[in-house]
């Protein structure tokens, strides 16, 4: 009875919500831009990240200030991209301190249309642009140097480069990191992909739309996309060994009683049954730790805030975290702070 | 001169005679010759015109009428007129006619003639009165009427020689009735033929002596009674006619305005014994009104006469009777009630004499005048009788006006209304009204026979109390010495002025002669009553002087008089009691307040007063600076107790003593808060306090006046106040201040202080060398400035300007310059210690001051150093210990070393505190100089370790530290190194500086292979690791490359390892342009972290790593090359 009711829900909102939304994108002004820093012609480099960004007050995280800082110490310009409609001094000041520009646009269409309002108006790729990195803020961290990450982007190996790889719904780059090579960046397939972003105000439509559909427009055409923490390669290191080392854990009163480990059992359980059952994981949620021991450098915000797919062993990251990569958690703890409700960190 | 004519009646003018004379011849003795005119009658009835002219004989004296028209005595016009009413009522003169028959000495049965007796009275008299037998003869009708009313033999006729036959009689009786005759020496003879051998004849007539112009109207007409009167007897006359006629023996007596002769043939003697006289005649009247129907005339006029008379003789019983008698009558024939009436019948005012007999009595005046003083005789309220008195003189008024119809008057009404009137001002006299004095003075100046009444009339306002009214009365009459009045009204007089000499602006010195006056009044010793009552007026005058504050008079008096023995007497009086009372007054004020107590004893009084009194003299006590005695006082009277008992401003003065004492001879500090409930006037209040205040700094009770300042503003009372107080306070503040007190506020004290100069230096020298022993260096520099200390030191010179010197000097060192120091102590003698010590102030001020050359030189300049060697005292250590300094300063740390030791040495046991520190310090300065070895000689023994709990937290800090430090160098104990990084961590050393020692430590020992030992110091070194945000200095990065090599040694850790190196590497990338040369540290961050991939089978990753930098940088190591390849 409740399935039928969410089948005809999802009949409803795909039948006559989206396309109104779509309407509304179509009927919306393209571009949302409000003020852009510095004023006049731009001057960029050859490479770039569009530094996407929402808080509805206005506030700049210091660890986005430090990753910023990261990207730019490893030779990146930064186009920092806000649609919170509006910047505190405070952070404007620091922004400019870090970025070669700040555009402060309206609220409207999510990240893709806020990467391509900055396209759009900067004019990319120039002629001298030779990658471009989207980024956004929906990432701690990071809590490992950037410099590697970055230097392991070989556009030879590939176009464009994602951090992680998903395979729910269509497999796809995750959007909170995709970097562009020089040839992507002068595909066609780009030009027009971000040239038809329009602002939607339906975030369904553009996950389905533009994060998904993304990857699907950039692979037909032609472009070659790659993740650095390959899917794969994160499943293997839940492997039995793994689940071994669990179990002999629960040899002892205290690993059988401690809730830490008895969700740790139950999250290498519940990947291990995903990859006997073939069903595709979201790596940055169910895989964190796995990307973490492995040296990826961030972790998602949405796991530590939400975590809507409900994963079991998120208990421990500030132990992972502070003695593992040796990292200071407090950063994210205080950020933290004013993020949960009724939760710990 | 014109002879004035003058109305003396309705009818009548008469004309005062001049002096002339006329031919006349004098019916009385026969003698003619010229007769001067005494005065001329005009006399006009309504139906006539008659004239008269009255001469005086010039030999016998008799007055004499020129025209002896004889007046019919025979018709009945009397009658119809009322004149018998009015005779039988009022008019006939019973007295004057009984009067003289009670003298004559005939018994009972004696035969007895009446000749013109009218009604008869006297001859009723006779008979009823004295018990005789008789007849009489008078011409008029009343004589039927008298015949008829009073039952007597009376013939209507004119006596004559016919008559004679009736036999000789043994008392024959004329009463007004010569006077008539035109001959009278025939009529002598006729009487002289009817008294019998031992018979006695008995005249009266009007003294013709009193016609003179002096005499008032109304008595001279009936004197004159023109018509009637035709010959006027003088005493002389008479006798000289009775003589002549052939009477041997005559006794002619002037009595009022009569003259009343007893003539005989034969020698007679009267009974002169006026009392019995009256008695006989009081008894008559009343007995004689028994006799007669209520509703008759003779009712009225016997009854009437007897009240009248006995009342005026205050014979009670008669007056009673009569009273009794008059009152059916007045009710039977008038309807009257004399006890209740107030006013005359309608009508009676104005009504002719037989109109007004219908009304009322025609005596009602001499009844009503006799009942009021009836009542005033048996003491009734005088005052009362006043509407009495006004009433009797209203009917006397009504009898006059008829009477004045016919031209007549009653002479006793007459009389009867000056008495009243008179009765009635003392009545109001007695009620105390204001018209009384003016009235009696009037009175008193126009009848000066009155001025007795102005007595009466004195003493009635003194007993109503109008004593302004008195003064005025006894002022205006001069009323002071009453030796002339009776004694009744002597005694009273002298009493009422002795009262208005005591009232309240009274002469009371006056009241002692009327005291004296009063005894000789007394009756003698036995006569108790007024003997106490002069002894109560001297007592009383006595109290009236003491509370009057006339001390000097009542001293006088009280020794003049002996009241002390007067006042004993009268122990049981009020009088007595208020003299004691003056007495203690006295005490009091001008004599020994401490005899109160004593002769409060025995004295009744109430317990307030009694208590009143004691307190008054406590405070007499302390208001003649008696504080040993108040002080007594206090304790035998509880005079708290009585304070607390007494009226509000008794307690408040009581309590202002008690402050008095307290400020004299008790604790000062007492004085608030028993100014606390008083309503004493804020100037006082001030004023009161301030002296507490002086008196505690006289004391030198300064903590004492402190408290006191810090309770009351004393700067603010003293401004405020005024005279020798304010300079007082202002001197005490001073020299408080001086004492104990703040010397800053000494200049401010001075000002306006009348004070002598040298003085005035003295206390600012003082204050300034007070300011610089309480360290107060910065005012002191001021102060110095302000009142050029320096100089006024110099100028002073002696102790205080030695003093001042070194205050001087002292301060230099403290908060000035310590070069001045020499300049400042040249003037004292050479070798004081004083100034020694202070030159080795000023070497450790300078050095303190980081002046270190001029410190250098100072201690050149005098040899301080060699002095060090052998000085002793504080400021000998200090200075050592500022050559430590200044060597520690100049980097001669071994000659810091050498003195600190020495120092150490000389201390012992005892070293001061500043040793420690600067030996710390030592310490610490050879470790931060890497003068491992010298260190190591310092902290030989503990001695560092000794002294580090002693030193200030930063020092300490130091130390701990440089103990840190000085591990850390080879040779040094690895093991000791965790605990001593737990010291310095818990010594509160700065985070910073506890992480760099942490992490210095830590890198030794992970450096020196010390993993396990490196391991411990984690918890400490973590943390801070995690916190480090590039780029990291050089102990960061060595910090993270040992935590790298740390974590490798472990397998659970070398995914830390690689992570730590990677963050270090990276950090130095990024420091290190492409193609050149990284820091020393790159290649073996990078090592470990290949090393740390391989080991966690990420060669790959390994490959990379090495695959992106080794192109990059130059240097790298062999075998990492190797490994490449």
């Amino acid at each position: 009875m409740r399935r039928r009711l969410r089948k005809f829900l999802l009949l409803v909102k795909w039948n006559l919500v989206i396309p109104a939304a779509i309407l509304i994108g179509l009927l919306r002004r393209q571009r949302q831009i409000l003020s852009m820093w510095p004023e006049g012609e731009i001057a960029l480099g050859a490479r770039l990240v569009l530094f996407m960004h929402f808080d509805s007050r206005g506030v700049v995280r210091q660890q986005l200030l430090d990753y910023m800082r990261d990207l730019a110490e490893n030779g990146r310009e930064i186009v920092f991209v806000t649609n919170s409609g509006k910047l505190r001094p405070e952070a404007m000041r620091a922004l400019q301190g870090l970025c070669a520009a700040v555009i402060v646009r309206r609220n409207i269409g999510y990240d893709f249309g806020a990467w391509a309002d900055a396209i759009h108006e900067l004019g990319l790729p120039r002629a001298g642009t030779e990658e471009v990195i989207l980024v956004n803020d929906s990432v701690f961290g990071p809590l490992l140097p950037l410099g590697d990450v970055l230097r392991r982007l070989d556009y030879g190996k590939a176009e464009i480069w994602g951090l992680t790889e998903s395979w729910q719904v269509r497999y796809h780059l995750q959007s909170f990191f995709l970097a562009f090579g020089p040839a992507a960046l002068r595909s066609e397939t780009f030009a027009k992909f971000w040239g038809n972003v329009r602002p939607v105000p339906a975030k369904s439509y553009i996950v389905k739309a533009y994060e998904i559909g993304f990857t699907q427009a950039m692979v037909k055409g032609g472009l070659r996309c790659a993740a650095l923490w390959k899917y794969e390669t994160l499943i293997k290191l839940v492997n039995r060994d793994e689940l071994e080392k669990l179990i002999q854990a629960e040899e002892t009163e205290l690993g059988r009683a401690d809730p830490i480990q008895i969700t740790r059992k139950l999250q290498v359980l519940r990947i291990r049954d995903a990859v006997a059952r073939r069903v595709a994981l979201n790596p940055t949620s169910d895989l964190w730790r796995q990307l973490l021991l492995s040296g990826f450098p961030f972790i998602k915000r949405e796991l530590l805030r939400d975590n809507p797919t409900k994963v079991e062993d998120v208990g421990d990251w500030v132990e992972i975290v502070r003695e593992t990569l040796a990292a200071d958690p407090d950063p994210i703890l205080i950020d933290l702070r004013t993020m949960l409700k009724d939760r710990a960190p | 001169m014109v002879a004035e004519k003058l109305r003396i009646a309705a009818h009548v003018e008469v004309v005062w005679g001049q002096g002339e004379t006329r031919p006349a011849r004098c019916p009385n003795c026969g003698t003619a010759g010229p007769a001067r005119q005494l005065i001329e009658i005009d006399y006009r009835p309504p139906d006539a015109v008659h004239r008269f002219i009255l001469q005086i004989c010039p030999h016998c004296g008799a007055r004499f009428a020129d025209n002896p028209e004889t007046m019919d005595y025979g018709t009945d016009e009397l009658i119809e007129i009322g004149w018998h009413t009015y005779q039988v009522q009022l008019g006939a003169g019973v007295w004057p006619i009984a009067a003289p028959l009670t003298r004559i000495d005939k018994p009972v049965g004696a035969r007895m003639l009446e000749i013109g007796g009218a009604y008869g009275f006297g001859l009723d008299f006779g008979i009823r009165g004295r018990g005789w037998s008789g007849r009489g003869y008078d011409p008029s009708p009343l004589a039927a009427f008298g015949a008829r009313e009073l039952g007597l033999d009376i013939a209507q006729a004119y006596f004559g020689e016919a008559d004679l036959g009736g036999g000789a009689y043994d008392v024959v009786l004329a009463t007004e009735v010569v006077e008539h005759l035109a001959e009278p020496p025939g009529f002598f003879r006729l009487m002289r033929q009817a008294v019998g051998a031992d018979g006695i004849l008995l005249l009266t007539t009007p003294d013709a002596a009193w016609i003179t112009p002096e005499l008032s109207a109304a008595q001279l007409m009936p004197l004159l009674s023109p018509g009637a009167h035709l010959v006027l007897q003088t005493a002389q006359s008479l006798a000289l006619a009775l003589r002549a006629a052939g009477f041997g023996h005559v006794e002619v007596r002037r009595e009022a305005m009569s003259l009343v002769a007893y003539a005989s043939p034969a020698p007679f003697v009267l009974r002169d014994d006026a009392a019995a006289g009256r008695a006989l005649y009081r008894k008559y009247l009343v007995e004689r009104a028994k006799l007669t129907a209520p509703e008759s005339d003779l009712r009225l006029g016997f009854a009437g006469r007897g009240l009248f008379e006995a009342a005026n003789d205050r014979d009670a019983a008669p007056a009673a009777e009569a009273w009794g008698a008059l009152l059916p009558a007045a009710q039977a024939r008038f309807g009257l009630d004399l006890e209740t009436m107030a006013a005359l019948p309608a009508g009676a005012e104005g009504a002719s004499l037989d109109a007004l007999a219908r009304l009322m009595p025609l005596g009602l005046g001499m009844i009503l005048f006799g009942r009021a003083m009836q009542l005033l005789a048996a003491r009734d309220d005088r005052a009362g009788l006043l509407p009495l008195f006004r009433l009797a003189i209203a009917a006397v008024d009504a009898l006059q006006g008829a009477l004045a119809q016919r031209s007549l008057g009653d002479g006793l009404s007459a009389d009867i209304r000056r008495v009243a009137e008179t009765e009635c001002l003392i009545c109001l006299a007695d009620a105390g009204h204001a018209e009384a004095a003016p009235a009696l003075i009037a009175l008193a100046r126009r009848e000066p026979a009155q001025t007795i009444a102005a007595w009466r009339g004195l003493v009635g306002l003194v007993n109503a109390g109008n004593f302004a009214g008195a003064t005025v009365l006894q002022t205006a009459l001069d009323l002071d010495d009453p030796a002339a009045l009776p004694a009744d009204l002597r005694r009273d007089a002298l009493l009422s002025l002795a009262n208005l000499a005591l009232a309240p602006g009274g002469a009371t010195m006056r009241a002692f002669g009327y005291a004296a006056a009063l005894k000789p009044i007394s009756n003698g010793p036995d006569d108790i009553t007024l003997s106490d009552a002069a002894d109560d007026i001297v007592l009383q005058a006595f109290t009236r002087l003491a509370n009057a504050s006339r001390y000097d008079e009542a001293l006088a008096v009280m020794t003049a008089r002996d009241v002390e023995a007067l006042a004993a007497r009268a122990a049981g009086r009020a009088s007595g009691h208020d003299a004691r009372l003056a007495r203690m007054v006295l005490d009091l004020a001008v004599g020994d307040p401490a005899e109160i107590p004593g002769r409060l004893r025995g004295l009744a009084i109430a317990p307030a007063r009694r208590e009143a009194l004691l307190l008054e003299a406590f405070i007499r006590l302390v208001g003649a600076s008696r504080y040993g005695e108040a002080l007594d006082f206090i304790r035998e009277h509880d005079v708290p107790a009585l304070a607390a008992r007494a009226e509000p401003v008794l307690r408040q003065d009581a309590a202002l003593s008690r402050i008095v004492l307290d400020l004299a001879v008790g604790d000062p500090l007492a004085v608030p808060e028993r100014l606390g409930g008083l309503a004493v006037e804020p100037a006082r209040r001030e004023a009161l306090l301030l002296e507490a205040f002086v008196r505690l700094v006289n004391a030198s009770r300064y903590d004492d006046a402190f408290g006191f300042i810090r309770d009351h503003d004393v700067a603010a009372l003293a401004a405020r106040a005024a005279g020798e107080i304010k300079r007082d306070a202002g001197l005490a503040l001073t020299v408080l201040d001086l004492a104990a007190g703040d010397p800053a506020e000494v200049p401010a004290r001075l000002e306006g202080l009348d004070i002598a100069p040298a003085r005035r230096e003295a206390l600012l020298l003082q204050a300034y060398i007070r300011l610089v022993n309480f360290s107060r260096f910065g005012e002191a520099a001021a102060f110095a400035e302000t009142h050029e200390i320096a100089a006024l030191a110099a100028r002073q010179g002696g102790a205080a300007g030695r003093d001042a010197a070194l205050a001087l000097a002292v301060a230099d060192l403290a908060a000035g310059d310590p070069a001045a120091v020499p300049g400042r102590i040249a003037l004292l003698p050479a070798g004081d210690e004083r100034g020694a010590a202070l030159l080795l102030g000023a070497f450790t001020g300078l050095v303190n001051a980081a002046r270190y050359g001029e410190a250098r030189a100072l201690a050149e300049d005098h040899g301080i150093m060699p002095k060090l060697q052998t000085a002793t005292g504080a400021a000998a250590d200090d200075a050592r210990i500022a050559a430590v300094l200044l060597a520690f300063e100049q980097g001669r740390t071994d000659e810091a070393v050498a003195l600190i030791l020495d120092v150490a040495a000389r201390a012992a046991d005892q070293a001061p505190e500043a040793l420690d520190a600067l030996y710390v310090d030592g310490f610490v300065r050879l470790v931060n100089e890497g003068r491992f070895a010298a260190a190591r000689r310092l902290s030989a023994q503990g001695a560092v370790t000794r002294r580090l709990a002693r030193c200030p937290p930063a020092l300490r800090q130091d130390g701990l530290a440089a103990f840190l430090l000085q591990e850390l160098q080879p040779g040094g104990e690895a093991a000791r190194l965790p605990q001593l990084l737990d010291e310095v961590a818990a010594s509160g050393l700065a985070e910073e500086r506890v992480a760099g020692l942490a992490f210095a430590a830590f890198v030794t020992l992970v450096n020196g292979a010390e993993f396990p030992l490196a391991r411990r110091l984690l918890p400490m070194v973590d943390p801070a690791l995690l916190r480090l945000r590039p780029p990291y200095n050089e102990t960061a990065r060595n910090a993270l490359f040992a935590a790298g090599v740390l974590a490798l040694q472990e397998r659970d850790e070398w995914r830390r390892s690689v992570a730590v190196f990677a963050r270090l590497r990276d950090a130095l990338v990024k420091l290190a342009p492409p193609g050149g040369t990284p820091d020393p540290l790159f290649w073996p961050a990078l090592r470990g972290e290949i090393l740390a991939l391989h080991r966690l089978d990420r060669a790959a990753d390994a490959g990379a790593l090495l695959a992106s930098f080794l192109p990059v940088y130059a240097g790298a190591p062999d075998d990492l090359r190797e490994q490449a390849a």
